[in-house]
């Protein structure tokens, strides 16, 4: 059975929120996919948030990506990049998670984690150290709302290195 | 190459078919019976008290032989009938098909 269409953009407590006038701000609703297609009027998109991993650096940067788009943080120590979307689905499928580390990775102990929620109770996350390179792929269940939140972090030892975590979701 | 004669008389067959036929959903739409015969549908015999054939000659149910008519019509022309009820819009908006894809659907909408 078809699922009417939320969003455009929202999260699982106000799923029908207009696109924001700006997407370069903070934002607590995310682009509302439809499952790895797009809508006919809006490409399927997520919300992205990049910064250098030291709080008192206030350097976030908000934006959106595409699917298959890579997004990059270069800093001293340890970027971030992270990923939100909301989608809807009438079968369960299946998204990757990409993710590399560049630069000076010699002593780089990074962490990667994902986790999702429905509106109507399912969820599941994962972490886990990964290598400077590589796929997780994320099986996400079918529902008439889900949020889907991936992170990745480098992590040097030495802080006057300097290297660039590049992340990207994509079908498989 | 048909002659003058011959395309006169396919027409008047056509005619007559299309004709036949238009009657034919109208008795079927005013309560009429199917005849085995002619596979069309025929109207109601003449009551034998009143002498009256059906509801309409009664005068008193004009307006559903005249629906019964304009669906005729239109329904020769192909279109269906029907269209959007009183009070109803049409609105099209976006659906999660079945298979994980977007689709649009055309829905019969209300203000409540």
């Amino acid at each position: 059975m078809a699922i009417l269409r939320a969003g455009p953009w929202g999260n699982l407590v106000s799923p029908h929120e207009d696109v924001p006038n700006d997407t370069t701000v903070d934002s607590s609703y995310y682009p509302v996919n439809c499952a790895l297609d797009d809508w006919p009027n809006q490409t399927w998109a997520c919300f992205t948030i990049t910064d250098s991993g030291f709080q008192s650096f206030n350097d976030e940067i908000y934006a959106t990506a595409g699917l298959g788009e890579s997004v990059s943080k270069t800093g001293d120590g340890m970027p971030i990049v992270q990923f939100f979307f909301c989608y809807q689905a009438t079968n369960e499928f299946s998204i990757n998670f990409n993710w590399e580390f560049t630069g000076d990775i010699d002593n780089n102990y990074p962490n990667l984690s994902w986790s999702y929620s429905t509106i109507d109770g399912q969820s599941d996350s994962y972490f886990d150290t990964p290598g400077n390179s590589g796929t997780e792929t994320i099986v996400l269940p079918a529902t008439t709302l889900g949020i889907v939140h991936t992170y990745v972090q480098g992590y040097l030892l030495n802080f006057s290195q300097e290297m660039t975590t590049t992340a990207s979701l994509s079908a498989p | 190459m048909p002659t003058k004669k011959q395309t006169d008389w396919e027409n008047t067959v056509s005619k007559n078919y299309q004709a036949a036929r238009r009657e034919s959903n109208v008795n079927k739409e005013s309560g009429g019976i199917f005849d085995v015969e002619t596979g069309y549908y025929k109207p109601l015999e003449p009551n034998g008290q009143t002498g009256r054939r059906n509801i309409q000659d009664d005068g008193v149910d004009t307006v559903y032989r005249d629906r019964a008519l304009n669906n005729s019509l239109e329904s020769d022309g192909g279109g269906g009938g029907g269209g959007v009820p009183e009070g109803f819009a049409e609105e099209t908006l976006d659906v999660v098909n079945a298979n994980n894809t977007a689709g649009q659907r055309v829905f019969l909408t209300k203000a409540v």
